[in-house]
């Protein structure tokens, strides 16, 4: 009995929310959450807070941090949801704004943490800096060397906020470049 | 001095052993994987320290993972189970999924060590110390100027999510960052804050300032400032003060940049690859300059 209170503590302590993502209904929910734990997300099914509460009484509780990955795992599964709240909307929302440096033929595009730089003329993408999640570099080697236009998405590759800050400074570089 | 953190190779297993730095590579038992993936990065410019100056070379553990945690957890749990054991004097904490409830385990195992490590965090090992509220365990924290933010907004769990007030300060608003951040407990001892200036800031107080020479296409390459915190923690483990410590590693990367002519193309294994020819002419001059003048 003790070691299966010691389990679930240490379940429960390797858990943390931060956010939820609402359905319309607990159908939608229940499956949502099988098709995220089978893909190896912690989550959890919860009651929403009353001001939350959009549509079914159910919502799946999920790290914050896996935001990207839990937007594609769900897409890539049809699931309908309604949408994605943090638990204190009180929280600032992520970091919009982008700013540009320009280096003689090269551009870099800055969103928060992060920075892609560009050469300006061959579109080509020179560097990644910034940002600390494990992604980071695993996106630098899936992009630089790349064009612009030719490289995969943050978004699509990635799996935390510091890809979808790379994936904010991106589009920017890409309209910059001419792409979209 | 032992460094943990993740290299962005799927599948790569938990490794543990010293590691070399050797003509780009880094050399860790049996393996060999670029000196410029992410915590290599770190642990390469220790590594040339360490070679330099005819010491120990870092003891490292690493593993893969591309950004699902895979490979975090798994540094995650070994630190957890096995600090205690190594006790190490420095330990330095990279590229980790930023996960609270396990950094703390983490911490907590450093304070089981027959002495307190000195913990220098950067990457998102110091996301994770700072959303756990554990900043004042670790000597040295190693933002750049938007992790700074981070740090400053009490209020913040990741660099993404930072309140408006601090979105808005600009670079010359450092004092009130560096302030804000110790006010709120969320700052370690020493900080080294990375930018067009590199601050060295010990409890809330600026001790030294570096801005020569001036290299900004430090700034776009990714890796530029991995090699710093591994620096630091080279310099600290040679015995130098976290300060000094600090205003070395600031002084060679940049004066590195200027040999390696860095572009914003370059890689960082460019720069890494001329610590070893810079050192024996600089470092014993660095490390006795009087940089309280800077401050």
């Amino acid at each position: 009995m003790k070691l299966l209170h010691k389990i679930i503590r240490k379940r429960k302590e390797a858990f943390e929310g931060g956010a939820l993502v609402l359905f319309e209904t607990t159908h939608e929910a229940m499956k949502a959450d099988r098709v995220l734990r089978d893909a190896g997300m912690q989550v959890r099914l919860v009651a929403p807070p009353m001001t939350l509460r959009q549509g079914c009484d159910l919502a799946v509780e999920f790290n914050l941090l896996e935001r990207l990955l839990l937007e594609r795992t769900i897409e890539r599964s049809n699931i309908d949801y309604i949408a994605i709240r943090e638990l204190d909307e009180t929280m600032p929302k992520p970091i919009s704004m982008v700013d540009i440096t320009e280096f003689g033929a090269f551009v870099m595009v800055r969103a928060g943490n992060m920075k892609i730089t560009a050469h300006r003329h061959s579109g080509t993408i020179v560097n990644i800096s910034g940002g600390g999640c494990p992604d980071v570099p695993f996106l630098y080697h899936e992009m630089v060397g790349k064009h612009i236009a030719e490289a995969p998405l943050p978004r699509d590759l990635g799996y935390t906020l510091c890809a979808l800050m790379l994936d904010r400074a991106c589009e920017e570089c890409r309209n910059m470049i001419g792409v979209n | 001095m032992f460094i943990a953190g993740t290299v962005p190779i799927r599948d790569f297993p938990v490794t543990w052993g010293e590691a070399l730095y050797e003509n780009g590579n880094l050399i860790i038992g049996d393996k060999r994987i670029p000196g410029g993936m992410g915590t290599a990065s770190m642990i390469s410019a220790a590594a040339a320290v360490t070679s330099f100056l005819g010491i120990n070379p870092p003891r490292v553990l690493i593993a893969g993972d591309i950004g699902n945690a895979s490979g975090s957890r798994k540094i995650y749990q070994e630190l957890i189970t096995g600090l205690q054991q190594i006790s190490p004097n420095i330990l330095a904490l990279h590229y980790l999924q930023p996960i609270v409830s396990v950094m703390k385990r983490v911490i907590g195992a450093a304070e089981k060590c027959s002495a307190l490590p000195a913990i220098i965090a950067d990457a998102g090992s110091m996301y994770a110390v700072k959303a756990a509220g554990m900043a004042r365990k670790c000597c040295y924290l190693t933002p750049d100027f938007a992790e700074l933010k981070f740090l400053a907004d009490p209020d913040a769990m990741h660099p993404a999510y930072i309140c408006n007030y601090f979105i808005r300060t600009g670079t010359s608003d450092v004092e009130e960052l560096v302030n804000s951040a110790y006010r709120h407990g969320n700052s370690s001892p020493y900080i080294f804050v990375k930018g067009t200036t590199d601050y060295i800031v010990h409890e809330g107080a600026i001790v030294a300032r570096v801005n020569e020479p001036d290299i900004p296409a430090l700034e776009p390459v990714g890796g530029t400032g991995d090699t710093i915190t591994g620096l630091i923690s080279a310099f600290i483990y040679a015995g130098n003060a976290p300060e000094r410590a600090g205003y070395i590693a600031a002084r060679l990367n940049r004066m590195a940049g200027k040999y390696a002519r860095i572009q914003p193309d370059s890689r960082v294994h460019h720069l890494i690859s001329e610590f070893d020819k810079i050192l024996p002419d600089y470092y014993s001059s660095w490390a006795t300059a009087d940089f309280s003048e800077s401050a």
